[in-house]
């Protein structure tokens, strides 16, 4: 590829998912200073939205902040492999999120430790630490504002109310909403919310905006949705369809749209949000059936019920929608699952490698530096 | 004048190809030769006869595709399926060929083109390793083993072998 033009052999690049990236660079010397061509993230990035991404997984059992990488885009038949990758020595972490290239992560324990991590250069910075409070339940969100091409982090603090010696919760009373700008030293104060967001595996950003589902409320109307915009820093209700209103969802960014998955009886229905913002456009899209994978016949270790993804966690869980229209599912941490909407077929990955148990976030896989992100803040 | 409804490529071995104006607007450069009264005569180009061949016959299946979008003709859009498939075939298997084209597609622009030779130059490297790449492309390692510890350290290898 000597005597292609620089240009022709940036495009071809950055049509490449981030494993084959990393391949590239050790061809050659030509390759690898072409490789490491500073138009290359953002050529790859544009072209992100026509790839399959990849799926991080997070295992914490039996060693604590393992962290494995599988391509969804070079996925074939008889290949289909699960890296281990080298993680940074840091005290016990949760994934927060995963946005365009970057992994936030917070220790497990105090919550007050949060990590910008990208997982393919292995290049990490520990962000400036937030005003701390007592008894508090803490919701983070972690996004990218296309526009703006600011990555912030959003930390709620609830200071739990108690009601005498009863651990049993009585709501949340006051609350503090923080942020923070990547690459400045300060988190800002963005006073209270009145909503009481609940703690998903991973918040869900579409259109820029970042989404939860609050907790059922005592009296008013039930749970509601709502968004956080990384651009205005502006909290706003979501309008969702009647069906959705007294019941438990999760949600998912399913090829750049805002969804619901809903557990029912036949198995999980899922809401699609075709137009976002429009209560109208919601549509009940996929029904997807009751399917047992084979990693799950085996009986699980017991300590792995220790293991603090198994609690509180859907038996599936919707990944992603793949490029070729199948819906990528995980089951109770311990199985990837491909949909065909299609015919209704479900086909178990079996990967070499795979962890036991683990929590898969999509990643959309990058080479950029994290200073390269930062730069426009300092 | 542009009165002729076809346009003369002369290419770099000295083979001329007749085609249609329709066809051939497909490529920027050429296009704005038209536009500017400037290919009434042949338009010499630095693209072999093969090469410059291979792109006429795209530009005519890409025209023939367009022309025949509306009509659910089954028969002939799975002919130039079957066309398409045999064509990202022999692209792929001729190195040669490959980077001509792209060369070729490049200085044309014609940007469908190119984004085919572009994905396909993708699809060969997706999934192979630096040795399996380096065979397909007869490239020499000129890494010594430091240097390639080097670069798996400092530039990111991420992962436990």
């Amino acid at each position: 590829m000597e005597y292609l033009p620089q240009e022709i052999v940036l495009d071809i690049l950055s049509r490449l998912p981030v494993t084959s990236l990393l391949h590239f660079k050790l061809v050659c010397k030509a390759w690898l200073n072409t490789a490491q061509n500073p138009l290359l993230p953002s050529l790859q990035f544009s072209r992100m939205a026509k790839n399959d991404p990849c799926l991080i997984l997070h295992c914490d059992y039996p060693i604590r902040n393992q962290l494995y990488s599988f391509e969804l885009s070079s996925r074939d038949e008889d290949n289909q492999t699960v890296h281990q990758i080298r993680v940074p020595a840091l005290p016990e972490f949760d994934v927060v999120g995963s946005c365009k290239g970057l992994l936030c992560l917070c220790d497990s324990s105090t919550k007050n430790r949060l990590y910008v991590y990208n997982p393919f250069t292995r290049n990490y910075v520990e962000l400036p630490k937030s005003t701390e409070f007592q008894n508090q339940g803490v919701v983070f969100g972690f996004g990218f504002h296309p526009t703006t091409n600011k990555y912030k982090v959003v930390k709620i603090d609830y200071c739990r109310k108690t009601h005498g010696n009863h651990r049993y919760y009585r709501g949340y009373g006051k609350s503090e909403v923080q942020i923070l700008t990547l690459g400045s030293q300060e988190w800002r104060s963005l006073g209270q919310v009145n909503y009481h967001m609940l703690e998903a595996p991973s918040q869900v950003l579409v259109n820029g905006r970042l989404h939860w589902c609050t907790w059922p409320r005592y009296r008013g109307p039930s749970r509601l949705l709502i968004s956080f915009d990384i651009a205005d820093e502006q909290f706003r209700v979501v309008e969702k369809p009647d069906e959705l209103h007294r019941i438990h969802y999760d949600l998912v960014n399913l090829g750049g749209c805002l969804s619901a998955a809903v557990p029912c009886s036949s198995g999980k229905e899922i809401w699609v949000m075709k137009e976002y913002d429009v209560k109208e456009s919601w549509i009940k899209e996929y029904n997807i059936g009751i399917h047992v994978p084979r990693g799950l016949e085996q009986d699980l270790i017991p300590s792995f019920r220790d293991s603090k993804f198994f609690r509180n966690r859907s038996f599936v869980r919707v990944l992603c929608l793949l490029k070729n229209g199948e819906i990528l599912l995980e089951y109770k941490c311990r199985a990837l699952v491909s949909y065909n909407p299609r015919n209704e077929m479900f086909k178990d990955l079996l990967l070499h490698g795979m962890p036991n148990l683990f929590e898969a976030s999509v990643h959309e896989g990058s080479l950029s530096w994290i200073d390269s992100f930062s730069d426009n803040d300092l | 004048m542009a009165t002729t409804s076809t346009v003369k490529l002369r290419s770099g071995d000295n083979e001329v190809f007749e085609v249609e104006k329709q066809v051939m607007i497909q490529s920027g450069t050429i296009r704005n030769m038209i536009e500017d009264d400037a290919a009434d005569g042949e338009i010499p180009l630095q693209i072999s006869s093969r090469n410059l061949a291979k792109v006429v016959e795209w530009c005519k299946c890409m025209q023939h595709r367009d022309r025949n979008n509306n009509n659910d003709n089954k028969e002939e859009e799975e002919e130039e399926e079957e066309w398409e498939k045999k064509f990202d075939e022999e692209v792929s298997e001729d190195k040669d060929l490959h980077f001509g084209l792209l060369l070729a597609a490049n200085y044309l622009e014609i940007p469908a083109l190119l984004h085919r030779l572009c994905q396909l130059a993708a699809d060969i490297v997706k999934g192979k390793t630096p040795e399996e790449i380096r065979r397909t492309f007869n490239i020499k390692k000129d890494f010594t083993p430091e240097e390639e510890e080097a670069v798996m350290d400092e530039h990111g290898w991420a992962f436990h072998d």
